[in-house]
């Protein structure tokens, strides 16, 4: 790994959006009906070009001597930096739904902030990906808002996949390897942990606006550490209980994460399955090209 | 669930045109799925939704620089495709002179690859 820490930040973007983006694209011919089949397809789409394009940026910017196949399809499964949020099965609709609606959200304050970085190729580079990320956030507000009203089963199901998604949604804000360096340069104009009570704030209102906050208290009172399959604990990293709260009636982020570990190699499970079968045609014909 | 049918503008002087329908619940999900049903592909500038037997046309939020995206989805469009079935016949002619098969069954009907006329 490139000891530049700005290749860690373009990867974890990145590797979230080429993996979230892969489960998405699971649900093709599979999805509700046919036009959402089309829209949540498309959402894959975007999410894949977007990895292509920072990708694209970390190797122009001599960060990696990897092309974006390499990048995206030709790593060890403890080189990606993902959040484990992105890498779970997309179990039924209603935990589809919540993940992206929680992810996008989270996605979309993240963008906001590096859009106003110092590193003026990857300000350009994110602003280009909000114009299409716009439309995800809507997209997933409409279904949010949509199952949130009922009828009661669909209802259940979101409530049940925002009670499943909220922790390692939590952790896409887990912090980078060398944070304090890219802040103090500029690159990362905010801290992770800024930008994830700015998001917790915003989706905890909205939660409580449609009476689903219960899933964030369930979260505060028993967060739970996510098994990882993949990478190396290093000594210095302190882990503490996972966990959100409410004060002064705004919720904020308290202790450590659950599912963390994803932004250093470490991924459930779920992940090396995923990443056999997405990788599957490039290792098994490396350097191809169609 | 309703019907809507869905509207476009080729260029920004045309007047609506009635491009197709969709099932949506309500005019806000419409506009969501109406984007990328029937403009993924660049097909407009703009779009609007109207349920079928009303008058009232709501128009969608998402301007021609951003309707079919912004990124790279060439693969999405009919040239993308230019050149692929010469390309496939390449192929089959070095996995032939190889003197390797690819028997994987053709679809009924469908004329074998040793009557197929070449070119």
């Amino acid at each position: 790994m490139n000891g530049d820490p700005r290749l860690a930040l373009v990867l974890s973007v990145a590797d979230d959006e080429l993996v979230i983006g892969h489960r998405h694209s699971e649900w093709t011919g599979w999805a509700p009906h046919i036009e959402e089949d089309l829209a949540f397809s498309s959402i894959a789409q975007d999410e894949m070009a977007h990895a292509r394009l920072l990708y694209g940026l970390a190797r122009a910017a001599g960060l990696t001597d990897r092309d974006e196949d390499a990048l995206a399809l030709g790593r060890e499964p403890a080189e990606y930096h993902n959040a484990v949020l992105c890498e779970r099965p997309n179990g039924d609709w209603g935990y589809s739904v919540a993940r992206q609606y929680l992810y996008d959200t989270a996605d979309s304050v993240r963008l906001e902030a590096l859009a106003s970085s110092s590193w003026r190729e990857l300000a350009d580079v994110v602003n280009v990906m909000r114009l299409e990320e716009t439309y995800h956030v809507d997209h997933a507000r409409t279904w949010f808002s949509r199952l949130a009203g009922g009828p009661v089963t669909g209802r259940q199901r979101l409530a049940d996949g925002l009670s499943k998604a909220i922790g390692e949604a939590v952790a896409v804000f887990e912090p980078l390897p060398d944070e304090s360096k890219l802040i103090s340069d500029g690159v990362l104009p905010r801290s992770s942990e800024d930008l994830l009570n700015e998001w917790l704030g915003a989706v905890g209102k909205e939660l409580e606006a449609a009476s689903l906050d219960f899933v964030l208290e369930r979260h505060g009172s028993v967060g739970e550490m996510v098994p990882t399959g993949s990478g190396e604990v290093r000594g210095e990293e302190v882990f503490s209980p996972p966990g959100v709260n409410r004060r002064d009636g705004v919720w904020i982020h308290e202790g450590g994460f659950a599912g963390a570990g994803g932004r250093r190699g470490r991924h459930s499970d779920d992940f090396v399955p995923m990443w056999e079968e997405m990788t599957m045609l490039y290792r098994t014909h490396p350097g191809a090209r169609w | 669930m309703a019907v809507f049918d869905v509207f476009g503008k080729r260029t920004a002087d045309d007047d609506w045109t009635l491009v197709g329908g969709i099932t949506a619940p309500d005019p806000e999900m419409a506009l969501v799925l109406a984007k990328e049903t029937h403009f993924r592909h660049k097909e407009g500038v703009a779009y609007a939704v109207r349920r079928r037997g009303e008058e009232e046309l709501h128009v969608g939020p998402y301007d021609a620089g951003v309707l079919g995206g912004v990124t790279d989805h060439s693969y999405r469009r009919q040239e993308a495709y230019t050149g692929v079935g010469g390309r496939q016949k390449r192929v089959s002619r070095q996995i032939q002179e190889r003197g390797l098969r690819i028997d994987r069954p053709r679809p009924p009907g469908h004329p074998s690859r040793d009557t197929e006329p070449d070119g």
